[in-house]
């Protein structure tokens, strides 16, 4: 990286922006809000293709260096408030210092939510040398054909390189990494289980996320926890009137509320502005139903966030959510499998960040968050628990040094514990315990030697200590280069880096429903490292960057992934994982419209990817190596996403085709009967079922899956706020794409039947706002 | 449709139901015919005797095949020998009838093509706790299939009061049973075929049958002990109807008066776990980890056992002594 970095600095032309200005500043609210995320676009007055584009930082920071002296119009956008729009003139070797007031614009305007997501994207594109990231606002999910419900996680599988497994889970995979490599944060939280229903919907109630953002690769230093992608769920906290959003879907019925604290309490506390927004959802079949029978599942979801901005423009906010799914089937009629089950995570954080004069800020941050799952057979005394839990305190300080360069560094330690357990009839089955305590530090710096390069360079430094387990020290440098092209139209990026992982998920990502069962790494499993590299070509082409394209190319390794051991030998408690390597490499094509009648998307991710692990099933003492493609090595995956207002009575219309090739699975070549020993008898007993004889592992795939789904939305504006009915069908034209193949070898001639993916499914639902 | 089909459809729909239910069902098309694989179950098990030093052995394999149609060669002829670390070598012998390897109230489902049984016992053992035993099964058809195993240690029983192996429980309360650890054992199975049920628990208004077999399983080489009959029956419960069910239940305050039980506490080895406890998922079965490989698959698992035969009785006179103290 030294070298490239030297490199860089040699091939810069001298002096080339020495007569040049700049522009900083920041944008707030007319009632003192610093306005994060709003587009911030720079327009030559004299030639409208010269154009630069930013976007502001959480406290409203805004900056442009190397701007040639001259007139520009500046203009910006941020959904919610009225686009502004100011003439300034740079002068050479200045800095225009401006604030920017921005008046609220009550009811939401289709062009200026457009006109911010496109902001969002060019600012990206000029400002992020490395990193592959895509997000979905909220608007842009609801106009997604759902399943039932409006879901963060299921929206992110139409992204590039993002792949799944089964319609029914809202797990994902990212370019070859497994479900468990991605950070999923709620306003930096981690969640460790975001699904409800065993993986079906998410927890993340649509209501209160303004957007969803997935990194899928080249993220930076400040990123760490998990090697595959960094999904980041950013809370809605509303605009401080008093408003209601209400919902009802075939699943569950919610509400979310926001505000803020009585004018007089914040002025006497010395605070500028505060907000607030909480939420609450629950299916409600189990209530509807009560009077004739016991509906034995529920779920409930609440969640809170709350914002405080000082006179000087400090933010302080909080996050809670609690989620849990209750499953009782212990009171069902003659159910022959009366269990308990009752799961769900619990997470809090508050973070308070202090915006420094010259761009940057400093900021301090806590958070708690945990898993817990209670499944118990009511009747033999059965119990299967698990239980993970992190607790983390952070500090971050990012500075901007000189108009070309921004530092960013900070410092964080959390602790992890985790606690699983199985016992049947008075007997530990399995039983993993431990904690681990992780010190980390990075430090990266973002450069834009002059209007053709960015290069940013980090290094970040993990110090685990697991209990029980060895201390490790990973050190895991970044970097990211790109050239821009076509007057900053187009670039060409290479990002590569290392990332590491101290924990692991138990989930057989072979089940279409399931929970994450976590262990860290210590004696029982090693921390993944993963080396990855990518390059990329990305460019704006058409009118006032109407189109967007990219692609990408990349390569992964992972070392230390872990597998349960199916053949662990009870005496010895530290063998129940095993662990192995992988790689893979794969090209992500996306090209995204945003400008026009019809807005979205079309992605065609190739991947290719494989997994080395001892071959516990052989039976071979020690294990052979075995090799082969994961279930998620989804060859070939195109995903179209359009999104259109109809003529037709303002009815807007969302569409998302999906074609994928065949996931690999292991074949049976045949089966026999099952039997199990009595040893008090000397004789065996057959065991009503059959086990099978199995081809190469994975060595078959399943057929090419392909799917249609369309939403219809028609929103009607009333005085008092809208109504908006929706409908939404998934599988329009009833595809059978394959979940699963039985073979039945004992009819003569043998079978094979299945279960198909989620068949035709029409769902209707209706959401109110209140303003 | 055949009972196995029927609770192997069965087994699926319980996986499946919620979304068989949604319309979710492939269309059913027939396939070419599965691989003919011979599979062999075969298992040495020395039982360890409480007033001999020698132990004697039992050895028994069944012969099967992966589901083939009707006319498959029979698996009879097959030579099938175990052999230990010295010269000795026993010889199994091929049975009459697979009856004599099998529960005879299971083989209504029996449909395997062409199984077949081989036994041998032998007093005292050939082969000692501790050995290595080599497996070597020579099929009429000139398929070869081998396995290795090393026999679980010996083990004794602690705190256990008898004579000869048996001992009086006193009604309706538990007991722990503890004995030492057995080298090199994976886990410990302790199964019990209980007897004169009905009658015992008739004046309960239970409809019980009159003999029951349960099992219960300790984990690990140190995990020597087992609340009985409380802990026994946990698996079982799943497959039972509500009538045994009913007396799994009544079966944890421990046995009623007038029942008795044959127990074994069976040490066994990694071989024997591997399959009985299997592998990953698969939609069309459960997967086992083999012991046996060659032109076949299968499992040759070793046990060390002992046994202890129990009366429910609160009568001193005429019965053998208590086998020791009640558990909490």
């Amino acid at each position: 990286m030294r070298y490239i970095l030297v490199l860089l600095v040699l091939t810069l032309p001298p002096g080339a922006s020495a007569q040049n200005g700049a522009i900083s500043g920041r944008v707030w609210s007319a009632d003192g809000l610093l306005i994060g995320a709003a587009g911030v676009r720079l327009v030559a007055a004299d030639d409208s293709t010269r154009q630069r584009a930013t976007d502001t930082d959480r406290l409203g920071f805004f900056a442009f260096s190397d701007v040639a002296p001259g007139g520009y119009v500046l203009t910006v956008a941020r959904i919610g408030y009225a686009p502004h729009e100011e003439r300034v003139e740079v002068a050479a070797g200045t800095r225009l210092e401006i604030d920017i007031t921005m008046e609220a614009q009550p009811i939401a305007l289709t062009g200026i939510e457009v006109e911010a997501e496109r902001s969002r994207a060019r600012a990206r594109f000029e400002e992020s040398a490395g990193a592959t990231v895509q997000d979905i606002s909220r608007v842009e999910m609801k106009a997604l054909p759902i399943l039932v419900e409006t879901d963060p996680l299921r929206a992110v599988e139409v992204l590039p390189g993002v792949n799944t497994i089964s319609d029914f889970t809202a797990a994902f995979n990212v370019r070859g990494g497994s479900a468990d490599q991605n950070l999923i944060l709620l306003d930096d939280i981690p969640i460790f289980n975001p699904f409800h229903l065993g993986g079906l919907f998410s927890v993340f109630n649509a209501d209160m996320v303004q957007r969803a953002e997935l990194r899928a690769g080249g993220f930076p230093a400040e990123y760490g926890g998990r090697v595959s992608s960094v999904l980041t769920v950013e809370t809605d906290v509303g605009d401080g009137k008093t408003s209601v959003d209400a919902g009802v879907s075939l699943l569950a019925s919610r509400i979310a509320v926001d505000g803020s604290l009585p004018k007089g309490f914040v002025d006497q506390v010395g605070l500028a502005n505060t907000r607030w927004r909480v939420s609450g959802r629950r299916s409600y079949v189990d209530i509807l139903v009560r009077p004739w029978f016991k509906f034995p599942y529920h779920l409930t979801d609440m969640q809170g966030t709350f914002e405080a901005w000082t006179k000087g423009g400090n933010r302080l906010r909080f996050t809670g959510y609690k989620g849990r799914d209750v499953l009782d089937l212990s009171d069902v009629g003659d159910n022959p499998l009366p269990i308990q089950w009752s799961w769900g995570n619990d997470a809090v954080g508050g973070s308070w960040t202090n915006p420094m004069r010259a761009g940057g800020s400093m900021g301090v941050g806590a958070s708690f968050s945990r898993f817990t799952s209670d499944f118990e057979f009511v009747e033999t005394g059965s119990r299967f628990t698990s239980d993970i839990q992190e607790a983390k305190f952070r500090t971050d300080l990012e500075q901007r040094p000189t108009g070309r360069t921004r530092w960013k560094s900070g410092v964080a330690a959390k602790q992890l514990v985790y606690d699983n357990r199985i016992e049947a009839g008075g007997t530990v089955f399995a039983e993993s315990a431990g904690s681990g305590w992780e010190a980390a530090g990075y430090s990266q710096i973002h450069w834009d030697p002059n209007s053709r390069w960015l290069v940013e360079a980090g290094l970040r430094v993990d110090h685990w200590i697991p209990d029980p387990g060895e201390s490790r020290t990973t050190l895991s440098p970044r970097f990211a280069v790109k050239r821009f092209l076509r007057d900053r139209n187009a670039a060409v990026r290479l990002a590569g880096g290392r990332y590491t992982q101290f924990l692991h998920s138990l989930r057989d990502e072979e089940l279409p429903l399931g929970i994450d069962i976590w262990v860290l790494a210590g004696t029982r499993a090693p921390r993944i490292v993963s080396d990855q590299l990518q390059l990329g070509l990305e460019t704006f082409f058409g009118g006032d960057d109407e189109w967007y394209a990219s692609l990408e190319g990349y390569y992964r390794t992972f070392d230390g992934v872990t597998t349960v051991n199916t053949a662990d030998d009870p005496n010895d408690e530290l063998d129940d994982l095993v662990s192995g390597d992988g790689w893979s490499y794969g090209v992500d094509f996306f090209l995204r419209r945003d400008r026009g009648a019809t807005t979205g998307w079309v992605t065609v991710s190739f991947l290719k990817a494989e997994r080395t692990f001892p071959d516990t099933r052989s039976g071979l003492d020690p294990p052979p190596g075995l090799t082969y493609p994961p279930i998620f090595d989804r060859r070939l995956d195109i995903d179209l996403v359009l999104r259109r207002q109809l003529d037709w009575w303002g009815v807007e219309a969302g569409l998302r085709a999906n074609f994928g090739t065949g996931i690999p699975y292991t074949r049976p070549l045949g089966q026999f009967d099952v039997y199990r020993r009595r040893p008090v008898e000397s004789v065996v007993e057959y065991n009503n079922g059959s086990a099978v004889a199995l081809g190469p592992r994975n060595g078959s795939r399943y057929p090419v899956r392909h799917r249609l789904d369309l939403s219809l939305r028609k929103t009607i504006a009333k005085e008092w706020g809208r109504v908006t009915p929706y409908l939404s069908v998934i599988n329009l034209y009833n595809r059978k794409n394959v979940l699963f193949y039985f073979y039945d070898f004992e009819p003569d001639p043998p079978t094979r039947s299945g279960v198909s993916m989620i068949p035709f499914l029409p769902t209707l639902g209706v959401e109110v706002s209140f303003r | 449709m055949s009972p196995r089909q029927q609770r192997n459809r069965r087994a699926i729909a319980i996986l499946a139901a919620p979304l068989l239910a949604t319309g979710c069902e492939l269309t059913e098309v027939t396939v070419e015919l599965g691989d003919d694989v011979i599979v062999a179950e075969a298992q040495v098990v020395l039982t360890l005797h409480h007033d001999d030093d020698e132990p004697s052995l039992t050895a028994w394999t069944l012969l099967h095949r992966t589901y083939q149609p009707e006319g498959a060669p029979s698996l009879s002829g097959a030579v099938i020998t175990v052999s230990g670390e010295g010269s000795e070598t026993v010889r199994l012998v091929e049975q009459d009838s697979v009856e004599l390897c099998i529960v005879p109230d299971s083989t209504e489902e029996f449909a395997t093509e062409g199984a077949a049984c081989y036994r041998a016992d032998a007093t005292p053992a050939p082969f000692a706790p501790g050995e290595v035993l080599t497996l070597d099964i020579r099929a009429a058809d000139g398929r070869v299939l081998t396995g290795t195993s090393q026999v679980p240690g010996a083990f004794s029983m602690t705190g256990l009061t008898h004579v000869a192996g048996r001992c009086r429980l006193l009604p309706d309360t538990n007991y722990r049973f503890l004995w030492t650890p057995s080298d090199d054992s994976w886990a410990y199975i302790i199964d019990a075929r209980l007897e004169g049920l009905a009658a015992a628990f008739a004046s309960r208004g239970i409809n019980a049958p009159d003999t029951l077999y349960m099992v219960g399983v300790s984990i690990g080489r140190e995990d020597t002990d087992i609340v009985f009959p409380r802990n026994l029956g946990v698996f079982d419960f799943f497959d039972s109807d509500e009538d045994e069910r009913e007396v799994i239940r009544a079966l944890r305050d421990g046995l009623p008066e007038g029942s008795r039980a044959a127990v074994a506490i069976t040490a066994v080895d990694r071989n024997w776990v591997n399959w009985a406890r299997g592998g990953n998922f698969n939609p069309s079965g459960q997967v086992r980890i083999p012991s046996i490989f060659g032109e076949g698959t299968g499992m040759f698992g070793t046990a060390t056992q002992r046994r202890v035969w129990v009366r429910s009785s609160p009568r001193r006179e005429g019965e053998p002594p208590l086998c020791g103290l009640p558990w909490n």
